[in-house]
């Protein structure tokens, strides 16, 4: 059975990403020019500031060149890692710019990922990629909806407490519900 | 309203029958309360079960990244930027070390003498130390805990006034040569061979966001490097072990790279190779 082109590709990529893990510089050339245009699109999505998007975009290569000798291809999909590192860059950024300081938040929440244990990541990557969407759409449209502005967009419970007037813990129950549900689902 | 709205527990676990999913969940989205952080960190790290929940969560949370952004190309000079600052030199991590301080065999030893012999007059000067006893020597030998914190305190004088030698006279001084092609580096680096002292003066350079310097050996006729440790925003001093004096006396090069914010993971420079330089003796 031929591959598809999403699985071709996954197969590049995790190619590309072995190499860079050797040190081979063509390889990263190569991985920037094919993964570079998503990335920066999660960048400039999370910071709406080009300036800062290109500051992200660049601690994410410096990740990745650093951290690809430790990518398991059992693991996450390259895609899913990649975009990984790049949001957790630019919500290090945006938090950074919004408290005004250098106080990184959750270390180990902006750290590389690592890889799931392999059979469970592997379902992530394949059927499970059109769940996560499927139980998106499960959801009540506006908790949806927040789901998205704080993965996608960087929102705080502070913001979306005030874009919705309600007290940020009433924010807080509502997302706990939502993640909850999307969890059972994602479980079903 | 549920009474967590009043104020909100520190600890939701349980509460709404979400548990560690749903803390999972708030902490991959980067939700959850800087308090509530670390006690969750300081859980994952002793509970599988949890770093799994982290990393279920964050393989799902990207798929809507990876479907529903739009893919937006960078300039093109930020893919020049980024390899400049990773591989400003030619060199690569799979290249031998001899290669990549190529370029550095063709600066002049003598020029880097007179550099050296010149700048220990500076440091000397400005440290008013070295030719002899250091009168702070018993002081700082009867309370070592508070050394760091000296020497940081005297920076404070000047930004790039170097933490004074530790005990014993300086025997060597480095002048470090910048790379070509790299943002020039300004630094200062006196050995004691006496006491194994080394001090480093903190560094004047421009550095990508989250990049420190780490300062290596690299003993004569030796590929290997041994590194002697990240250059703080006050320098770096310590003592170094006979392995590394004796590398240094004879004449092994100290080279500079920048590296992730602990230093290099690997033990080797990982990053551009800034500069170099070599010994001299006062």
């Amino acid at each position: 059975m031929p591959l598809t082109q999403r699985e071709t590709e996954r197969l590049e990529l995790e190619q590309l990403i072995a190499r860079c893990g050797r040190g081979d510089e063509g390889a990263f050339s190569e991985l920037y020019d094919r993964t570079s245009a998503k990335l920066y699109g999660v960048a400039l999505r999370i910071l709406k500031d080009r300036g800062a998007a290109e500051d992200a975009l660049q601690e994410t290569y410096f990740n990745v060149w650093g951290a690809a000798g430790r990518f398991s291809t059992d693991g996450a999909s390259p895609i899913t890692w990649l975009v990984t590192i790049a949001r957790h860059r630019a919500i290090d950024r945006l938090r950074r710019s919004r408290r005004g300081d250098n106080v990184p938040i959750g270390a180990a929440a902006l750290a590389v990922p690592t890889a799931a244990p392999g059979p469970e990541a592997q379902a992530a990557a394949s059927s499970e990629r059109r769940r996560v969407e499927a139980c998106m759409g499960e959801l009540p449209k506006d908790r949806a909806a927040l789901v998205r502005a704080v993965y996608l967009d960087g929102d705080s419970y502070a913001q979306l407490a005030a874009r919705h007037k309600v007290p940020i813990n009433t924010m807080r129950s509502w997302m706990r519900r939502a993640l909850i549900s999307l969890r059972a689902c994602l479980a079903r | 309203m549920s009474a967590a709205d009043a104020l909100g527990p520190p600890e939701w676990a349980g509460e709404d029958g979400g548990g560690d999913n749903a803390l999972a969940g708030e902490y991959v989205l980067g939700l959850m309360p800087e308090p509530e952080v670390q006690a969750f960190e300081k859980r994952m790290t002793d509970e599988p079960d949890l770093r799994a929940e982290v990393s279920y969560w964050q393989l799902r949370f990207a798929v809507l990244a990876e479907d529903e952004v739009a893919s937006v190309r960078p300039p093109g000079r930020l893919k020049n930027r980024i390899q400049r600052s990773l591989f400003g030199l030619p060199w690569t991590s799979s290249q031998a070390l001899r290669e990549r301080l190529g370029w550095w065999r063709g600066v002049s030893m003598v020029a880097m003498t007179a550099a050296a012999a010149f700048l220990t007059l500076v440091l000397q000067d400005r440290m008013g130390l070295p030719a002899g006893e250091d009168p702070d020597a018993t002081e700082r030998a009867t309370a070592p805990g508070a050394q760091d914190s000296v020497s940081a305190a005297e920076q404070t004088d000047s930004a790039t006034a170097p933490a004074r030698a530790g005990d014993g006279a300086p025997s060597h001084a480095v002048q470090i040569t910048s790379a070509p092609d790299a943002p020039p580096l300004t630094l200062a680096i006196v050995f004691s061979a006496e006491s194994g002292a080394l001090t480093v003066s903190p560094a004047t350079t421009s550095l990508p966001p989250g990049r420190v310097l780490e300062i290596w050996l690299i003993p004569p006729g030796s590929d290997a490097a041994m590194s002697l440790g990240v250059i703080g925003e006050t320098g770096l001093r310590r003592v170094v072990g006979p392995e590394i004096a004796a590398g240094i006396v004879a004449g092994g090069s100290l080279a500079v790279s920048d590296e992730p914010p602990d230093g290099s993971p690997t033990g080797s420079p990982t990053g551009m190779i800034r500069g170099i330089g070599v010994p001299v003796a006062l």
